[in-house]
Formats: structure tokens, C-alpha cells, sequence
């Protein structure tokens, strides 16, 4: 109990004090109440961090969920016998460190010397320093680091549907398609909800790809949350500005999760 | 509501200031237990800190304690010294604490530290009581909030007392970089040297020469010609010259800003307004010229089609890499970084040639943005050790060292008898203009708050707005806003 207070509680509780006065290079000088929230609110940056936010992650959810459903039922159906080797393949992304998969997309996509602007034949596009297309590619490499991870989740639901079920709807006459589209993704919803939600609190903090990628750049088109309170604490030293964009997040998230987890969880029962 | 909320503000603020009765801590109390206990934790923390706030700097210290007795006490035998992790700095650093243990016996430790984590990394230290660095190689930017917090010894006793070898001499630095590198303005408008210059320069332009020969064409003197010239080579499809771009900048944040800068400070009217920096006076009110600043980022943003791809994220070692590569015939760049890379690259031998940033129009000046940086002592380090590190700073800032350090590593020299070195200018093509740059560049400023100002709102505006992301006439009112909203917080209030 002890440990978490130390470690969880006294954090966030310092944090928020931080938020509520004006710092001097970390030292407390003048409490302020939600003067640094109000000026945050103010700046069009931090509605813009929040958007960014968001894209990355509607995008990096979007491809990871559209691959990982068709691969598992792909592999369910189709390849059970590879299945453990495409199972092993698959989880390399995930087991590679974020930096290290910055690091080579940002070479491959470098618009001298890139192998993918070399294949597409675009040799002097440089997608990461080019908008929108830096937001993208940075939600791109995030899906595929995290797509194995979706994968896994729905593979393992798509192997608990009783086979019974899948040879009487083909007795019925179903076709392959109407097999995947009433029986099976029905049945593996809720595991669909789980690893959406996993994934979009993931997907929110991500941070050592843009900072390794683009560099919040072009601009400031890929800076997101995580990002603008790394500047704000970390490079400028305003911690008082970043725990109160920290304790900005916080808030948005949980009413956000507020909302959107009671639903989820009457329609699928989560927990 | 509002009235109640100020009376709890007024009551923390006494509370901070330890002026509480009964009654103004019942008032915090009633904000809860978890406010007032970390309330409290910022009193404790305030108490151990210098003073501060105020729209001026507290002192950086005064009189240090070694101010008498500094160069009487009997040097520590080992210290360490933070270097940012560059070649022309960190080597210079690594070859004067070989010869500082040569010829004194003092032995000393370079710890290399990076640029985009040095001043989080030193403050951090600093806060936490971790400070084992006893002197330290800092950016210009990070003079004000460093010395107003009292991290940095006051040099000035150390100066005046000083005698024998290597004697640190205001009158020999370029007076523009003992200032930037870096002098102090406390509350009371004393002058303090914090720092000891350890490199200075301007921004420089580099072009093939074999390149323009071919072409017929001369150096652009201004931002017009330099259009023309990209024009010129087509984006690499000029069939004299394929695959070879007019120029490969460096667009990208943070060294983007260099160029927009100089065009900036090209167009602004130093003649009318009464300022170092173009950005605020010497009572810190914003004086930004709007139509200066939407003129700079239209200029830069209209030649983005005719340069490589990709630049927008470019920094120091991508331009560089293609220039090198003969793939771009010019280039703006630091030339403290670049010069080694000069006398190292055989290959680039005779085929290079310098000239100055280029101004907006024809008839302005040429502006270059400028940086630089210092070697500090840290003051919350014990006698024995200042007195070690004022050795080390002074043989590694000394004027034997610049020439040697230039020659072999390219640092920039911050003395006037090495950028005056007739011997040196012919031996360099690049020194002389590297001389003239270093003395006519605008630091764009010292306050406190300098880093955030690199970087920061103000900053990242201006980055998309030359780089084609905003409108150049909405990101100057965003930029003065910013601005505005920089220097009141810290303690820098505005007019209007």
C-alpha cells in the first residue's frame, strides 16, 4: 500500500500541484489556481496536439484492426497447419523495439536514398518531412508494430468458436464470407472490443516514433499530446505547463472512457 | 466566486512567502489536504532555492566565495566537464584536459552530453543537488535562466584577480560574443561575466566553385539571384548539370530558422527601432515587424519547390551529406561544424568556396542568425574545484587553443587577434567571412526563458510558416501573440 502511494499517488498528486502554481526551474514559486490550465486551453497548439492524437490513433487502429481480423481468420481457416510459424513471424514487429523500427523506417523512406521512394519511383519524396503524409506514415509504422498484437487477441477468439457451429452453417449452404461475416466476427466482438481499447490507450502515447521519425515535423503536423509534454517539460523545463497538459489528457481520457466503456462493456460484457 | 478564489491565491502566495496567520492557513486548508501538503513541499523547496522572479534577474551570485581567495586556493587534483558531444567542441574539450594534466597535474573528466537534452539534463542535476559537473560547456540560450538562478559563478572576481598564464582579457573577444557568451544583467543592472566564449560564429554560405564555374555564375548576393539560381539548375533536370539541385538547406526545425532569421533581420528597420534582436527592446516590449516577418517566410517557403526532397526535415547532417555529395551546388550552414569537415575531406579540396547570408532584397544588409557557446563554472561546486575549472577554462578558451582548435577541429574562434591572422585567412579561405559573420550576426537575445524561446510556440510558428504550413500573415500575429505571452512569463511584463 505503501509502495503505491509512493509510486502511483504522491506522482500524480505532485503533478497536479505542479499544474496549480508557477515553477522556476522546478521550484515552486507562486500558486496560480488554473492559470497554466487556462493559458494550455488558450493556445490553439493543444487543441492541435489533441488532434494529431487523435488521427494517429483512428488510423493506426483502423489498418491494425482491418489486417489483423483478415489474417487471423485467413490463418484460422485457411493455414492451420503453419499456424504456430506465421503465429512466430507476425510477433517479430511486436518484440522490435519502437526505436529501432523508427530508426530503419526513416531510412527506408528517406527521399534520396529510401528504398520505398526507390520502389514507388518517387525518388525526392520524403514522406515523413511532407504533410499529411509524415502523420501517416508515422500511424502506419505504429500499426505495424502493434498489428501482431491484435492478431493474437482474435486468433486466439477465433480458435475458441466451437467448429460445430462453423459445419452447420456450411451444411446450410453458407458461404465462406457469410460464415466470417455472421457467425465468426460476431463471436469474437468482445475481443475485438478489448484489444480496441488496449490499442487506443497505447496508440495515445506514442511518442518514440514521431520523436525518431519526424520530429513532430513538418511544422508541428505530427506533434501529438505525448510530444507537446515532452517539449514543455523536458526540452523547456515548464513543468508546471506540462503537468497540467498531463493532467489535460487525464481528464479528456476519462471522460471519454467514461462514456464510451459502459457501452462497451453492456454490448460485449467485457468485465 | 472570483472574489473568494483571489483571497485563496492571495493566502497560498503568503503562505509561500511564510507570511500566514491562523486564518490564511485555514483558507488553504480548506482547499485540502492534498494542496497544502505539496504547498508545503513548495515552501521547503523555494527556501533552498535562489531568489527570484521580478521582471530582472536575481544576482548570479554575488562575490563568490573564491572571489578573494580564488586563485590562492590550491586547485582539486580531478574535476569534470560537461562538453555538448560535437566534434569541434567535445574534442577541443577532451585535447585541453589531456594538456591540463600535462601541465598542471590537474586531472580532468569530458563527460559528453548531447544538445537536446543538455539543459534538461544540467537544470535537472542542478535541482536535485546532483550537480557533479564542475564546469560546463553551455549553449548561449541557456545563460538566463541558469544565472538568474545562481547555478553559474560569477566570473568577474575570478577575472580580476586573475594574473599569469593565459589571462582572460575582455578587450581580446569579439564584443558581441563576451556578451552572448556570456554576460549577465542582475536586478540591479550590474554586468556580470558568467561564461568565457568558446566558440562563436555566424551562419555562412558554402558553394561548389567548380560547380558555378561551369555554370558561369557568381555567389547570389541576395534572395532574388539565389531564386533565380535554383531556377537555374531545375531541380536537378538542367541537362549541363543532371541531378544537381541549386542549393540543399536546411529547412527543417531547428536550423530552419537560421535562414528565415537572417532574411528577417535583412528587412528589419535597425536604424528606427531601438534593438539588438528585432524582436524586443531593451525594455523586453515586443517590437516584431510584421510585414519583415511575413516577407522573410514567403521568401522561403516560394523556394521549397526547387529544393531536394525531404528538406523540410532537414538539420545539419543531411544538407551537409548532400553537398558533399556534389548533388547541390550551395548551402547555408554553421561554419564552426562545417570548417572541419573542410579540412578533413580531401575530395572537397580547392572545389569550395564561402560568402555571407544572403539578404532579402538588394541594398539590405546581410544578417546572419548567430550562436555560440561557453565554458561556465558551476557555483555550487567547492573552492578547490572552481579554482581547478577556472584553469582549465582558461587554457581551453585561450587564445593559443582557438588557433589550434580551429585548425584541427574547426571550432570557432572567439577572439579578434585569431579571426585577424593574416596567416590563418590565407590558409583559410573560409575564416575571414567566418570573422565577419561572427562579429555583424544577431543572437536573437538573452532573457531569461531563451531556451523556450529556441523551440518553443514562438519558434515551431515560424517553422510552419516558412515551411509553407501557415499563412505567413496569420503566423506573424500567432508569433507576436506568442511572443507577447513568452516574455510575461518570464517576468518580462508588456505595455499593452
Amino acid at each position: 500500500m505503501l509502495l503505491l502511494v509512493v509510486l502511483v499517488v504522491f506522482p500524480m498528486l505532485f503533478g497536479l500541484a505542479a499544474s496549480l502554481f508557477r515553477l522556476d526551474l522546478g521550484t515552486f514559486r507562486e500558486f496560480v489556481g488554473f492559470k497554466n490550465y487556462e493559458t494550455l486551453l488558450a493556445n490553439p497548439a493543444t487543441w492541435k496536439a489533441f488532434l494529431i492524437s487523435a488521427q494517429i490513433v483512428v488510423i493506426s487502429m483502423t489498418v491494425e484492426l482491418t489486417i489483423a481480423i483478415a489474417l487471423a481468420v485467413l490463418v484460422n481457416r485457411e493455414m492451420s497447419r503453419l499456424r504456430p510459424v506465421i503465429r512466430t513471424a507476425l510477433l517479430i514487429p511486436m518484440l522490435t523495439a519502437p526505436v529501432v523500427a523508427a530508426v530503419v523506417f526513416r531510412v527506408m523512406l528517406d527521399a534520396q536514398f529510401g528504398v520505398l521512394p526507390l520502389l514507388a519511383d518517387a525518388q525526392g519524396f520524403s514522406a515523413v518531412s511532407t504533410d499529411p503524409w509524415a502523420l501517416i506514415s508515422v500511424a502506419l509504422v505504429n500499426a505495424w508494430l502493434w498489428m501482431p498484437f491484435m492478431f493474437v487477441i482474435l486468433l486466439a477468439a477465433l480458435q475458441s468458436i466451437p467448429a460445430s457451429s462453423l459445419e452447420a452453417a456450411s451444411l446450410d449452404g453458407a458461404s465462406a464470407w457469410q460464415q466470417i461475416r455472421h457467425i465468426e466476427i460476431p463471436q469474437i466482438a468482445g475481443a475485438i472490443a478489448i484489444a480496441l481499447v488496449l490499442r487506443f490507450m497505447d496508440a495515445l502515447r506514442v511518442f518514440d516514433l514521431i520523436f525518431i521519425m519526424t520530429q513532430a515535423g513538418p511544422g508541428t503536423s505530427t506533434k501529438d499530446i505525448s510530444y507537446s509534454i515532452f517539449d514543455l517539460g523536458i526540452r523547456f523545463f515548464r513543468i508546471e505547463d506540462a503537468a497540467a497538459f498531463s493532467w489535460l489528457v487525464v481528464i479528456a481520457l476519462t471522460i471519454f472512457m467514461s462514456i464510451a466503456f459502459p457501452r462497451l462493456n453492456r454490448r460485449f460484457d467485457l468485465i | 466566486m472570483d472574489q473568494k478564489q483571489t483571497s485563496i491565491d492571495s493566502a497560498i502566495n503568503r503562505v509561500l512567502r511564510r507570511d500566514v496567520s491562523r486564518r490564511d492557513a485555514l483558507k488553504v486548508l480548506s482547499l485540502g489536504a492534498v494542496a497544502a501538503g505539496l504547498a508545503a513541499c513548495g515552501v521547503s523547496t523555494s527556501s533552498a532555492a535562489p531568489p527570484a522572479s521580478g521582471s530582472a534577474p536575481s544576482a548570479s551570485g554575488s562575490a563568490p566565495s573564491a572571489a578573494s581567495s580564488g586563485p590562492l586556493i590550491k586547485p582539486a587534483p580531478k574535476i569534470t566537464v560537461w562538453s555538448n558531444n560535437q566534434d569541434q567542441l567535445l574534442k577541443s574539450a577532451q585535447n585541453w584536459a589531456t594538456e591540463l594534466k600535462a601541465s598542471k597535474g590537474i586531472e580532468v573528466e569530458v563527460v559528453a552530453v548531447d544538445y537536446g537534452e543538455g539543459f534538461a539534463k544540467a537544470t535537472a542535476a542542478w535541482l536535485a543537488g546532483t550537480a557533479d559537473f564542475d564546469a560546463i560547456v553551455m549553449a548561449n540560450q541557456w545563460t538566463g535562466e541558469w544565472a538568474q538562478a545562481g547555478f553559474l559563478e560569477n566570473l568577474d572576481p575570478w577575472i580580476a584577480s586573475d594574473s599569469g598564464d593565459n589571462q582572460v582579457k575582455q578587450a581580446d573577444f569579439i564584443p558581441r560574443s563576451w556578451e552572448a557568451q556570456g554576460s549577465w544583467v542582475t536586478d540591479d543592472g550590474q554586468v556580470h561575466q558568467v561564461e568565457i566564449p568558446f566558440n562563436s560564429e555566424g551562419r555562412l554560405r558554402f558553394y561548389r566553385t567548380d560547380i558555378f564555374e561551369k555554370a558561369k555564375l557568381e555567389p547570389p548576393k541576395d534572395w532574388l539571384e539565389y531564386q533565380q539560381q535554383l531556377k537555374f539548375f531545375n531541380n536537378g533536370k538542367n541537362p549541363d548539370f543532371p541531378g544537381v539541385y541549386g542549393a540543399a538547406e536546411m529547412f527543417g526545425n531547428p536550423q530552419g530558422w537560421g535562414e528565415f532569421g537572417a532574411l528577417y533581420w535583412s528587412l528589419f528597420p535597425f536604424d528606427t527601432v531601438k534593438t539588438t534582436n528585432g524582436f524586443w527592446d531593451d525594455r523586453f516590449q515586443v517590437v516584431m515587424d510584421d510585414a519583415a516577418y511575413i516577407k522573410a517566410a514567403q521568401l522561403m517557403s516560394e523556394t521549397l519547390p526547387n529544393q531536394p526532397g525531404g528538406v523540410k526535415s532537414w538539420n545539419l547532417p543531411e544538407a551537409t551529406a548532400f553537398f558533399e555529395a556534389g548533388t547541390a551546388a550551395q548551402f547555408e550552414i554553421w561554419p564552426s561544424g562545417y570548417g572541419a569537415v573542410l579540412n578533413d575531406n580531401t575530395k572537397l579540396k580547392g572545389k569550395v568556396g564561402a560568402y555571407p547570408v544572403l539578404p532579402a532584397e538588394p541594398g539590405r544588409p546581410s544578417k546572419p542568425f548567430g550562436g555560440g557557446w561557453g565554458l561556465a563554472i558551476n557555483s555550487k561546486v567547492s573552492d578547490d574545484r572552481k579554482t581547478a575549472a577556472w584553469e582549465f577554462i582558461k587554457l581551453a578558451t585561450s587564445e593559443a587553443a582557438e588557433r589550434v582548435d580551429f585548425e584541427s577541429r574547426g571550432r570557432g574562434p572567439s577572439r579578434l587577434a585569431v579571426y585577424a591572422d593574416s596567416g590563418l585567412q590565407s590558409k583559410y579561405f573560409w575564416m575571414k567571412a567566418m570573422g565577419e559573420a561572427a562579429a555583424q550576426c544577431v543572437i536573437p537575445g538573452r532573457i531569461k526563458g531563451m531556451n523556450d524561446f529556441y523551440g518553443g510556440d514562438f519558434w515551431t510558428t515560424g517553422v510552419t510558416a516558412f515551411q509553407g504550413g501557415l499563412d505567413p500573415a496569420a503566423a506573424a500575429a500567432q508569433a507576436r501573440t506568442q511572443l507577447k505571452a513568452l516574455l510575461t512569463k518570464n517576468g518580462y511584463p508588456q505595455d499593452s
